[in-house]
C-alpha cells in the first residue's frame, strides 16, 4: 500500500490503519518532542496528544501531503507550547519562591549508565545547550533542534517549515553563530 | 574569570553536545493511551446546562415567546388606556362636567 492509499484508509476511521500510523511515526514524534523539552515523561504526554491531535484532524488532511510532515508540524507547535507553558510556571515559580520556599528538583545521574559522572556531564552540558537554544528566535531554533537532535536533512526541514532549502541552511548557520556568542557572552559572564 | 581559550573550548563542547544527543523513541503501548484519550474526548460531553440551553428548538422557542410577551403587553397596555378614557367619560357624565368646563372647583361651588 502506498502513502495516498494508506491516507485514504485512515480517512475512512480505520481505527487499523491509524494503529500503523502510531507504530510507525511514535520515534519520530517522541524524539522530535525530546528534543524541543529534553524530558523523557513531558516527550511522552506530548507525543500521545500529537496522536490524539492528529486522530481528530484526519479528515482535514490533504492526501497529496506527507504524513512525516503533517506530524512533525503537529509535534513542533505542541512542543513549542508545551516551552511556553513551562517558561510562564517558571516565571510563577520564581515569583513564589520570593515570597515562599523553593522546590528545585536537583538532577540525579543513572547509576545504571558505565559513567555516572560522564553522563552527568554531558547532561549538563546539553542543557545548558538547550536553554541557549530556547533563547534563538523561533525559526532558527526549530531548524537547529531539527537538523541536530532529529538528524533531518536541508530538504527535509524546508518541507517541515515551508520554505526553501537555502533559507534553511541560512537558519542554521546563524543559529550557530548566535549560540557561539550567547555561549560565549554567558562563560564570560560566569552565567554557567 | 576565564581565559579566552579555556571559554572557546567550553563553547565547543557545549555546542559538540547537540551530536551525543541520543534518541528517545517512546515508551510502549502509546497506542493504548493514545485510543483511551481520543475515546475520552469523544465521550466528554458539554455540561448539561450549556447543551441544553444551546439547543437551537430552544433558543427559537425563547424568541417565540419573548415577541408573544411582547404583544400581549402593547395590546394590553392600549385597551387599559381605552378603559381609563371610558372611565372618564362616565364621571364628567356623572358630575355633569362638560370638557369645556375648565374650573372645576367653581362649578362644584355654584351648584
Amino acid at each position: 500500500m502506498n502513502e495516498q492509499e494508506f491516507i485514504k484508509t485512515l480517512k475512512s476511521g480505520s481505527e487499523k490503519a491509524f494503529g500503523e500510523l502510531v507504530e510507525k511515526y511514535q520515534g519520530l514524534v517522541t524524539n522530535t518532542c525530546y528534543g524541543f523539552v529534553m524530558n523523557k515523561d513531558d516527550a511522552d504526554d506530548l507525543a500521545q496528544e500529537v496522536f490524539v491531535e492528529a486522530h481528530q484532524g484526519l479528515a482535514n488532511f490533504r492526501e497529496d501531503s506527507k504524513i512525516s510532515t503533517w506530524l512533525y508540524r503537529i509535534a513542533i507547535n505542541k512542543s513549542i507550547d508545551e516551552i511556553r507553558r513551562k517558561t510562564r510556571k517558571k516565571r510563577f515559580a520564581y515569583l513564589t519562591s520570593l515570597f515562599g520556599k523553593e522546590d528545585h528538583p536537583l538532577p540525579i545521574a543513572d547509576h545504571n549508565s558505565p559513567n555516572p559522572h560522564q553522563q552527568m556531564e554531558s547532561e549538563e552540558r546539553l542543557a545548558i545547550l538547550n536553554s541557549a537554544i530556547d533563547k534563538l528566535p523561533g525559526n532558527q531554533a526549530i531548524a537547529f533542534r531539527l537538523s541536530k537532535f532529529e538528524g533531518l536533512g536541508g530538504k527535509e526541514i524546508a518541507e517541515i517549515m515551508d520554505t526553501s532549502i537555502p533559507s534553511v541552511d541560512a537558519l542554521i548557520h546563524r543559529a550557530k553563530a548566535n549560540l557561539k556568542r550567547q555561549l560565549y557572552s554567558g562563560y564570560s559572564q560566569g552565567k554557567f | 574569570m576565564m581565559a579566552r581559550d579555556e571559554i572557546e573550548q567550553k563553547v565547543e563542547k557545549i555546542l559538540q553536545s547537540a551530536d551525543s544527543f541520543s534518541r528517545y523513541e517512546g515508551k510502549p503501548f502509546l497506542l493504548t493511551r493514545v485510543m483511551a484519550a481520543v475515546e475520552n474526548k469523544t465521550q466528554a460531553k458539554p455540561a448539561f446546562v450549556t447543551h441544553l440551553i444551546l439547543q437551537p428548538y430552544l433558543l427559537t422557542f425563547i424568541l417565540l415567546l419573548n415577541i408573544f410577551s411582547a404583544i400581549y403587553f402593547f395590546k394590553n397596555n392600549s385597551s387599559i388606556d381605552q378603559n381609563r378614557e371610558q372611565y372618564i367619560d362616565q364621571l364628567a357624565i356623572e358630575f355633569s362636567i362638560s370638557s369645556n368646563s375648565y374650573d372645576l372647583t367653581t362649578l362644584i361651588g355654584e351648584e
